[in-house]
């Protein structure tokens, strides 16, 4: 008899793995439906943006125009306010965002269709604000509908 | 000779090709949907100056002023921005159920049904005479509104807060935006307060925050509680 018998089975079967895919699948099937793709964020801007208990979540489909205000990341103590649209860094912000909004809307709806939502640092102050505002409001421009992006943790 | 069998496909990589798909999809988007305080901004109407603007009394103000520090003045005095919901709440509710009983704060008013409709026929009379006169159809609108609401009360009848009853939000160049934000999430907490309390008596115990704004009937609802509970907002040009 041989002692150098090899002790019980030849080692575990594998296991299968046929499943894995339709798993991955699944997977990868829900996070396409549940999720949208995210805002293109600019950089190098610092955007600490305020908390409120009373914001409403928008619906996934609405259309959506985003206009960032904030400091640049390194700008010191000095640093002036920087304002984005979508990522685009403008100067002359005031009066471009006319001519951005109409350029961005969907050619079956109007400026007031699509909401714009100001995602604004809480230490920018209230002119820049309000610069933005009368930009969009311009009768030209029609922009009115704004939403002021706020955190939901506050209570 | 003997056919070769097909051999079969080698499916072993399908599963690292969808795990970089997947990848690429939990990387690329976000779950959490956009949040935040939806306004609408005021349309800038040019108005014939020889039009008379009905006059406003200090009783239908409700003034907030932020400085440049941010620190609040509210109705005139040193505020925390605490104080601003039971301010704001007094304000609102000091007249809702007994007319007159505190001078100092917004008046309200006793609508009935028959004076509203004789109301609305002599307005939509005036709108007849002069289509485009942006008043009187701003008045046969703000007219079929109420009578919207009273047809909606047992008894034909409501409070009506008086209409040129507003919150009048100053700040200057200065005011920080968090700040800015604090103070209209207080307005807002306090309206939803008083909205809830409305929703309550006038629905028969319906709760505020159950309606939800996609459904037809709860729309309606809504569109009454704005006009029981209106939360006009009044933003001056901003100062330096």
């Amino acid at each position: 008899m041989s002692k150098f018998r090899k002790k019980g089975k030849k080692g575990q079967p594998p296991v299968n793995t046929a499943a894995l895919p339709d798993i991955v699948f699944m997977l990868l099937f829900f996070f396409m439906v549940a999720t949208r793709p995210k805002e293109k964020e600019p950089a190098n801007l610092e955007v600490q943006i305020p908390g409120s208990s009373i914001s409403i979540e928008l619906n996934k489909d609405d259309d959506t125009d985003y206009i960032w205000a904030g400091y640049p990341t390194n700008g010191g103590p000095n640093a002036l306010v920087e304002v984005f649209l979508d990522d685009q860094l403008k100067i002359d912000y005031q009066s471009s965002i006319g001519e951005w909004k109409i350029g961005n809307k969907p050619p079956d709806k109007e400026v007031y269709d699509v909401y714009t939502i100001l995602k604004i640092d809480d230490d920018v102050n209230m002119k820049t604000v309000e610069n933005i505002k009368n930009a969009l409001a311009d009768p030209q421009v029609k922009g009115y509908r704004i939403v002021y992006s706020t955190g939901k943790d506050l209570d | 000779m003997a056919r070769r069998e097909l051999e079969e496909i080698n499916a072993g990589s399908m599963a690292d090709i969808a795990f970089l798909l997947l990848i690429f999809f939990i990387v690329t988007t976000t779950m959490d949907l956009e949040a935040g305080i939806p306004k609408t901004l005021p349309m800038k109407v040019e108005i014939d100056p020889n039009i008379e603007l009905p006059d406003v009394r200090k009783r239908d103000i409700f003034s907030i002023n932020i400085n440049a520090e941010d620190n609040l003045l509210i109705e005139g005095e040193a505020a925390q921005i605490k104080d601003l919901g039971p301010m704001l709440a007094e304000y609102y509710t000091a007249n809702m159920y007994s007319l007159e009983s505190k001078p100092e704060h917004a008046e309200y008013i006793l609508r009935d049904i028959n004076e509203v409709r004789a109301e609305l026929a002599a307005a939509r009379q005036t709108l007849a005479e002069n289509e485009d006169d942006i008043i009187s159809k701003s008045n046969v609108s703000k007219l079929e509104k109420r009578l919207n609401v009273c047809e909606v009360m047992p008894d034909g009848k409501f409070m009506e807060i008086h209409e040129t009853a507003a919150i009048q939000l100053k700040q200057k160049a200065g005011t920080s935006y968090g700040r800015y934000i604090e103070v209209q999430n207080e307005i807002g907490k306090t309206v939803n307060e008083i909205k809830t309390k409305r929703c309550k008596d006038v629905f028969n115990g319906l709760s505020f925050a159950d309606l939800d704004p996609k459904n037809e009937d709860d729309q309606e609802k809504l569109k009454i509680l704005d006009i029981l509970v209106p939360s006009r907002l009044l933003e001056p040009e901003i100062t330096n």
